[in-house]
């Protein structure tokens, strides 16, 4: 082994790029570890644990930018630092050749474009605020991706941007569609007549997923995951449902949250009685009688949701969705997902990207099997001792900061080596069942997911059945057939692998419970249809 | 018509941050500029607070 390293003093670049340009080394013959990264004193930490802190890092500050690799040898190194800096040297070319004016503050951005309406902020957390707050100076509204964002900093911005009638959305915000473009995390969906207001951005990128392939979307505001917290009160929810009821293109709205607290409930759901236009509320594990009371349609999972809306806008009665397949198909699905099945085979392992996601397949599955440990647990006995080893049920939500920020480790929507072994644990443990994944596409997340996915999934497959056992893999994937991904063949991908592909996260953790208790639980899914 | 509506209709947006979002605002067509950002003060949080202090003044 033999870390060598590069500083470039004063070099600035975003973590975005660091991280892909980290990844495309570690993928280069003969590099071991890579990481091109500002050498903040965290990082170095980072470094550190992994035992390539070399002493010129070490000594280098966090306005420099170093380059570390491992390598087999060091001319291996060598040539891996050469190809990240012709990486980050072709970007810069590519720039001056489209001869785009990059600016180098919002000042001077605002100034010579004073049309500007939107700011979307994605810089380090400890400066998110200072940004955003020069914003909504500036008479901007702002779209927060970056978290790290202080829950004080949070209400005093949002208190002002409620003053000043303009719209923090976030932190910690990952998705909003304005007039059809996609901000942060989004997917490509079809324009139509569909409000969402959201405080999770997966749940917000399932929901419009599904309802992009019926009458389509308006707008999709994200909040970030405090804003119904008491200190925060809801105030971009509160803005931002009022901004749908006014938009002409709006006529039905969706409201995508944890369940609030009730003083925060109870203010939304106030705020929706002045607005006359269809609604949805998918308060996720919430207590439906609520909204039930204040005369609002109440969603309990997030296809529900869409689909509750589609109907309501369309004028029909709603209903929920179980399955989209017939039974018959279905339950041919799920005896051809346990038949192999040995008698210790038992439990669900869900390894999921997306915080919401995992939630909501917890909420659907403990009605089915009991319960779900996970490092994200619904109940604080069930939370795992340790997030790396799975007991029972067990679901991670490997989004969390525990697989990423605190091991400098890129989010598993982007990059998916920790998902990718944790696989093939689950898949050696005599006792995993099913393992159920998510997938999610859209702007913002890795350029071909299935395709990454797949192999490891075939070899997990082969892990258990060398161990004489059959491995069922059943997964959804989040998007539509217009993301640059394309989920048509981002499921095929899948399906090559083996794996059962449903079509939204709440489906497969129905098919997975199916699959888990061979089939006993079709009585308590089906409602005695079958 | 509510002053809100122009930015929902015609959002005109200002990138500061990270690049890549900005790659994907261009994609698909959206009106759209970049802050090639970096830290103030030489990444001195105090100090970048202290100056903004001292332009408000």
């Amino acid at each position: 082994m033999v870390a060598k390293s590069r500083i470039y003093k004063g070099e600035y670049r975003d973590s975005i790029f660091l991280m892909r340009i980290s990844q495309q080394l570690v993928g280069l013959d003969g590099v071991k570890q890579a990481s091109a990264i500002m050498a903040t004193d965290a990082n170095k930490e980072l470094l550190k644990d992994a035992g390539t802190l070399t002493d010129e890092v070490a000594q280098a500050g966090p306005n420099d930018l170093a380059i570390v690799v491992d390598a087999v040898s060091p001319e291996r190194a060598e040539e891996a630092i050469s190809k990240a800096r012709e990486m980050m040297a072709e970007v810069v070319g590519e720039r001056a050749e489209k001869a785009e004016v990059v600016y180098r503050t919002l000042d001077s951005a605002a100034e010579a474009n004073p049309d500007s309406n939107l700011v979307l902020i994605s810089v380090p957390g400890a400066f998110a605020a200072r940004e955003a707050e020069r914003a909504l100076e500036l008479g901007m509204h702002v779209m927060i991706f970056s978290d790290g964002v202080s829950l004080e900093d949070e209400v005093r911005l949002k208190q002002l941007g409620r003053e000043r009638g303009l719209l923090v959305m976030g932190p910690d915000c990952g998705t909003s569609i304005i007039n059809g473009i996609g901000l942060g995390f989004a997917n490509v969906v079809k324009r139509g007549p569909i409000g969402i207001v959201a405080a999770s951005g997966t749940g917000a990128q399932e929901v419009s997923s599904l309802i992009s392939a019926g009458p389509g979307i308006s707008h999709v505001i994200g909040t970030g995951g405090r804003d119904l917290h008491d200190e925060v009160g809801g105030i971009t929810m509160l803005m931002g449902l009022q901004y749908l009821a006014d938009d002409p293109g709006t006529q039905a709205i969706v409201l995508i949250s944890k369940p609030p607290s009730p003083t925060v409930a109870k203010r939304i759901l106030d705020a929706t009685r002045q607005v006359k236009k269809s609604m949805v509320v998918c308060f996720l594990g919430g207590d439906p009688k609520l909204i039930e009371e204040a005369g609002l349609i109440p969603a309990t999972t997030l296809e529900d949701a869409a689909a509750k809306a589609i109907a309501l806008q369309r004028g029909e009665k709603p209903k929920s969705t179980i399955f989209s397949a017939s039974f018959d198909e279905v339950k041919k699905t799920a005896e051809g997902g346990y038949k192999g099945l040995k008698p210790g085979q038992r439990y669900i392992r869900g390894i999921y990207s997306g915080g919401t996601f995992c939630s909501e397949a917890m909420l659907i599955t403990r009605d089915l099997v009991g319960d779900v440990y996970s490092n994200m647990p619904l109940k604080p006995e069930l939370k795992l001792e340790d997030s790396n080893r799975s007991k029972e049920h067990a679901f991670v939500d490997m989004g969390d900061d525990e697989f990423t920020a605190k091991i400098g480790k890129p989010h598993p929507m982007i990059y998916h080596e920790l998902r990718q072994k944790r696989m093939l644990a689950e898949a050696s443990d005599p006792e995993t069942a099913v393992i159920l994944l998510d997938v999610v596409l859209g702007y913002g997340a890795h350029e071909d997911p299935g395709g990454a996915l797949a192999p490891t999934i075939v070899q997990a497959k082969k892990i258990a059945e060398e161990g004489g056992r059959y491995l069922s893999v059943v997964a959804s994937v989040c998007g539509t057939p217009q993301d640059p991904q394309n989920l048509t063949s981002q499921e095929e991908k899948l399906r090559g692998a083996g794996v059962v592909v449903m079509s939204s996260n709440a489906q497969a953790a129905r098919m997975a419970a199916l699959i888990a208790t061979k089939g006993k639980v079709w009585e308590k899914i089906a409602g005695g249809k079958l | 018509m509510k002053e809100h509506a122009r930015f929902l209709r015609e959002p005109k947006i200002i990138n500061v941050g990270a690049k890549h979002f900005y790659d994907d605002l261009k994609a698909q067509g959206a009106d759209s500029v970049h802050v090639d950002w970096r830290p103030p003060a030489g990444g001195d949080r105090e100090m970048a607070e202290l100056l903004d202090k001292l332009k408000k003044l």
